[in-house]
């Protein structure tokens, strides 16, 4: 019977990859990483909250300047991103494969008892989440939804982004497209942070309760941050400077 | 009724200490390349069963394992739940092997081969060292090495228990070990799978019949030696406590191919199991032995008091184990217990008017505290619960007697083989080391014995003298056994007659609690054995098999085993209606004590009595072999 | 009470099944599951019909042969309890009952509610076990074992093998029966020289076998008549990560 062999990275890599464990362990991994962007990006675009300093030049656009000038290392970090992510849709595809397999007839009844309705609709979250995604940087990174606000600039020749943000969002149905989208983002972490622990074999006895927690905090906390910014401009509260 | 000269338990002489040894010693080996050339087959994977195929296979022999379960780890073994004596005296109190043995022979009322129980009780201390290396998780102090608790009959703590569940992880640990060797590729495992007969080839036994219970497929499986390690026949009385399965079919059907059944009367009814209610039931459940550590068994002390245990004042309760037996207590050996519950509420002083008595936890919560006793019986406590709706923890338990475990079986020599040459037998299913009474918590040591210790030593030595040529299934013999199997199961398959299976046995069940149970006695014995010939004859004429022989079929399974009992059955009351003695758990009403306590008759009767097969309505025969004393006094038993 | 029955019925392994519809009639609150089933039953078989085949044994909840979805739940409604322990009290007169076999692709139906489960037995085989040869163990109590660990690892060894985990779980994972073995025997000194090797090869026959992957939704520990916990996940998945990485 098939063990895993010794040897190379790449060795242990893919004998990994051949066991539901290592799949499962894969996608603890990745899943961890976006949280942690996520998050990062979260905090970030939170600076559209701050008010408009005298010299005209919003923390945001400073940021996204900071960012631009990382040259090369913003792709590097784009496409470990996108690496990542890619990896995180394989596992979901083939763990969904295999588990498909497992039970070729389903119960006539089957009834939870303890799972979370976000436990339940991972995949459904999953891949509203993967649309979003596509959306979003078509949106904000590529500018392929509203060229005239994605070509936005400063006097200085700077990069609006703060404008692109608050013009776009003025639009309803990209705010709402964004609300929805973190509804599944919020539900997706419910489940995800607390089971990223079980799987990474960090969930013992006497944790549990407090990670048992952590998911539903953590999906609570990115899903309001992130929706009060389209929510707040909408409604008018946020970029009242911006034309 | 002579001494006959094919009774020879083949014993070692010299000092007891020394007959294992000196077996061992003067005993032939199989060479270890020549072990693989050997097919030994081992009918049931309980203790005895996993333990002795796990072992022979690690050996080097080539063992084919068969159970009737899904899977070996669900044998009855794993129902025992206090604990394993073993002599290792850890507790400082007094424990040695002469104690363990002197212990195992009084408590069985002096009706066991000395030999065998010396060997049990020196094995003892190997099973736990074994058990806990693999991984076996016995209750352990806070320093980390191994507690242990008390049982009936001694007065030492040499229980190892892991919980209310010690059957399940010693068990757990048996089949782990069967497991790897089915993975080393020495042992075949075949579960699902019933043996129905055995081959006897020239007077040797040389295979087995069996049915694949899923398919249905009958087959020959031939082999060098065959071990029976296939559980007691409790389940003889319908209710019991054993699991819904067990049989005695595969020790019967060796019987009547000429082995002898050693005192088929001597069964053990377990003082605390859960009290019968309505008709449907379908098992008795046992609560541990080991809570009478802790619990205080008491009667109403007024005969006809029908009040709730809860407003009987403590001056109207009598605690009779306590009052009568000052210096065992509520620990005295199952029969004493069971006989004096029985005497209460005969007397119209069961609990609430019921048949049963109280076992109370008050005094030791009061003083333990209830986490204390949680922790340590916390499963049993659930599970009274579970099935009666009642908390122990506030009201006290209702317990009754219940068959449970029997001493007799299939007559074995020292080696553990049968009369017919080639047929080792294990475990409950042979007579050997328990007497006329089986003290708690000693089922599991000799299962364990004999598997890990005793068979791979004494069947080495029977395959190493030689002698056994080469047989295939051809062999008409072979063909024949197989034909009478096929036959049988084609005869039971015709009955349409309207009566189902279980009525028989319940009907046969009465019978045996009512005349050949806690109580015996000349008049009843005799009509129960014609209740039994009429019943059996009726259910050959009566009874509804259902369904096909080649597909997966429970009832044709129960058929088989149902008809097994209805002849066992008679053989009981035969074996018990001419022990004219009480002895252990074989009670004659004829005779007892003053005090109502079992009178042995040792002039007459300090022997074993096994019975040869004669034919199916014909009389069995009666042999003895005589029983002799040399380390320990021959004593009137007393617990006072 | 009277109840109605929608159950299961298979002819065996290759034929395709079908839900049948019976009626129990004047069942007692004090029986058990199983006795009512055997009522049935045993009216199935006064009229020369083939009676419901399910799997049973001890009937005191230690055997793990029972088995049954019951309303969709492994064992029924009750928390802790095995279907043969799971008393007619804990449903009322008039009740319908969907009684089901414990469904995943490693546990074909061999007929009716009778499922085989050899795939445990296998798991157990390719390594579920610590190797001593009888008669090589020192004595007991030279190796001390903390009293935690020692209670630890009886909780996981408390598994009666029944398979609730898989039929509980969305994925019919066999998660929590392989971890369980997996920490009963790495949390004891005894277990440690194979750990490794241990988790590696029980991990792998539990994929080879079909079973589908954790959920992390715990339906197993629910359902587990035993109540064993999903920190012995955990502790499998933990092991798994350090051994594959030392390659052994």
């Amino acid at each position: 019977m098939a063990t895993a062999t010794a040897g190379t990275g790449a060795g242990v890599f893919g004998a990994l990859l051949q066991r539901t464990i290592g799949l499962k362990l894969l996608m603890a991994v990745t899943g961890l990483i976006w949280v942690g962007f996520v998050a990062q990006h979260m905090v970030a675009n939170l600076q559209v909250f701050m008010p408009m300093p005298a010299d005209g030049v919003h923390p945001l656009n400073r940021y996204a300047a900071a960012l631009q000038s990382l040259g090369g290392l913003l792709w590097v970090a784009r496409i470990f991103l996108l690496v990542v992510f890619v990896a995180h849709v394989y596992a979901a595809i083939r763990l969904t494969q295999l588990n498909r397999a497992a039970r070729p007839v389903d119960y006539r009844v089957r009834t939870t008892q303890v799972s979370t309705f976000s436990s339940s609709y991972m995949r459904v979250s999953g891949f509203a989440l993967l649309f979003f995604v596509l959306y979003h940087l078509a949106h904000f990174t590529f500018g392929a939804v509203d060229q005239a606000a994605y070509a936005r600039t400063l006097p200085g020749g700077m990069h609006d982004v703060y404008g692109m943000v608050i013009v776009g969002f003025r639009n309803p149905i990209a705010a709402g497209t964004y609300i929805v989208a973190n509804v599944f983002l919020a539900l997706h972490l419910h489940h995800a942070v607390s089971s990223i622990f079980q799987t990474l074999g960090l969930r013992t006895p006497r944790y549990a309760p407090l990670i048992d927690k952590l998911g539903p905090a953590v999906g609570l906390a990115v899903g309001a941050g992130n929706i009060a910014m389209p929510l707040a401009i909408l409604l008018g509260l946020v970029g009242q400077g911006v034309s | 009724m002579s001494s006959s000269p094919v009774l020879n338990a083949r014993e070692p002489s010299g000092p007891i200490e020394k007959r294992w040894e000196d077996y061992k010693f003067h005993t032939k080996l199989v060479n270890p390349a020549n072990k693989r050339k050997y097919d030994i087959l081992v009918v049931g994977s309980g203790l005895a069963g996993a333990a002795a195929a796990a072992t022979l296979g690690e050996l080097g022999y080539n063992v084919r394992c068969f159970c009737y379960q899904d899977s070996p780890r669900r044998a009855h073994s794993i129902a025992a739940q206090g604990g394993i004596n073993a002599a290792k005296n850890y507790q400082n109190d007094g424990d040695s092997i002469h104690r363990l043995f002197y212990d195992t022979v009084k408590g069985g009322d002096f009706r066991a081969r000395e030999s065998n129980v010396h060997r049990l009780a020196e094995i003892s201390v190997n099973i736990i060292d074994q058990a806990v290396a693999q991984g076996v998780p016995f209750g352990r102090e806070y320093g980390g090495l191994l507690d242990n608790r008390s049982f009936g009959g001694t007065q030492v703590s040499r229980t190892f228990y892991a919980r209310g569940q010690t059957g399940q992880q010693l068990l757990i640990g048996a089949y782990q070990a069967l497991e790897k060797m089915v993975h080393a590729g020495n042992v075949k495992m075949h579960p699902r799978t019933e043996m129905l007969d055995l081959v006897v080839i020239d007077g040797v036994a040389r295979g087995i019949v069996t049915r694949d219970l899923v398919s249905g497929k009958i087959e020959t499986h031939l082999g060098h030696a065959v071990v029976l390690a296939t559980g007691g026949y409790s389940n003889v009385f319908f209710l019991s406590t054993n699991a819904m399965g067990c049989n005695t079919t595969a020790i019967w059907r060796a019987y009547k191919r000429g082995a002898f059944f050693a005192n088929p009367c001597y069964t053990q009814i377990h003082p605390t199991c859960i009290p019968v209610k309505g008709d449907y039931q379908s098992k008795l459940t046992l609560m541990s032995e080991s809570l009478r550590n802790i619990g205080r068994v008491w009667s109403p002390a007024r005969t006809g008091d029908k009040r709730a245990a809860l407003q009987i004042p403590e001056a109207e309760r009598d605690y009779f184990l306590e009052r009568k037996y000052p210096s065992f207590g509520n620990l005295v050996p199952r029969d004493v217990a069971s006989r004096n519950a029985k005497h209460a509420f005969d007397d119209g002083r069961g609990a609430e008017g019921m048949e049963a008595v109280y076992l109370d936890f008050r005094d030791a919560i009061a003083r333990d505290g209830k986490p204390a006793i949680e922790a340590k019986y916390g499963n049993l406590f659930q599970m009274y619960e579970k099935i009666t709706a009642e908390d122990p923890y506030s009201v006290p338990m209702k317990i009754y007697p219940a068959p449970h475990y029997t001493m007799g079986g299939l007559w074995v020599d020292y080696s553990l083989m049968s009369t017919i040459p080639g047929l080792f037998v294990a475990g409950e299913a042979n007579f050997s080391d328990h007497g006329a009474n089986r003290l708690g918590a000693s089922a599991l040591m000799q299962g364990l014995a004999d598997g890990y210790f005793v068979l791979p030593q004494t069947i080495g030595g029977y395959l190493a003298s030689g002698g056994l040529n080469k047989v295939s299934t051809d062999h008409p013999q072979a063909q024949q056994t197989q034909r009478d199997v096929e036959a049988q199961l084609e005869k039971l398959l015709g009955k349409r007659g309207g009566e189902t299976i279980d009525s028989f046995h319940r009907r046969l069940g009465r019978i045996m609690w009512n005349q050949c149970g806690m109580a015996r006695n000349r008049e009843g014995l005799l009509g129960a054995i014609e209740d039994i010939r009429a019943l059996r004859e009726r259910y050959w004429a009566t009874v509804s098999v259902t369904g096909s022989q080649g597909s997966l079929n429970q009832v044709l399974e129960r058929a088989g085993r149902v008809a097994d009992f209805l002849e066992l059955g008679e053989l009981m009351c035969r074996d018990a209606l001419t022990r004219e003695e009480s002895c252990g758990g074989h009670f004659r009403e004829e005779h007892q004590t003053a005090g109502g306590e079992a009178q042995r008759d040792d002039e007459r009767f300090c022997h074993v009595a096994a019975w040869q097969y004669q034919g199916d309505e014909a009389t069995p025969n009666r042999h003895i072999e005589p029983l002799s004393f040399e380390s320990v006094k021959l004593v009137q038993r007393s617990y006072e | 009470m009277n109840l109605t029955l929608h159950v299961w019925r298979q002819a065996d392994r290759r034929s395709g099944g079908a839900f049948a519809t019976y009626e129990a009639r004047d069942i007692s609150e004090h029986m058990s599951f199983l006795e009512m089933l055997d009522v049935v039953n045993e009216g199935l078989e006064a009229r020369g019909e083939a009676p419901i085949a399910f799997d049973h044994d001890c009937r005191e909840g230690i055997c793990g042969a029972c088995s049954l979805q019951i309303n969709g739940v492994p064992h029924g409604p009750d928390k802790g309890t095995t279907t043969c322990q799971l008393h007619m009290r804990s449903f009322r007169d008039g009740d319908t009952l969907v009684i089901e076999p414990f469904r995943a692709k490693p546990f074909p139906v061999l007929r009716d509610l009778v499922v085989d489960r050899g795939a445990f037995d296998r798991i157990i085989e390719a390594g579920g076990y610590i190797s001593v040869r009888t008669g090589q163990a020192q004595d007991a109590n030279s190796t001390p074992v903390n009293k935690q660990d020692a209670d630890e690892a009886f909780s996981y060894a408390a598994c009666i093998g029944c398979g609730a985990c898989v039929a509980a779980c969305k994925n019919a994972s066999a998660s929590l029966f392989t971890a369980a073995k997996i920490s009963h025997l790495g949390l004891l000194p005894q277990g440690q020289p194979e750990r490794h090797q241990r988790v590696l090869s029980m991990v792998a026959q539990m994929d080879l076998e079909g079973f589908g992957s954790c959920t992390n939704q715990y339906e197993c520990e629910a359902a587990c008549p035993k109540e064993i916990s999903v920190s012995a996940i955990a502790r499998m998945n933990r092991d798994f990560v350090v051994a594959s990485l030392r390659g052994r």
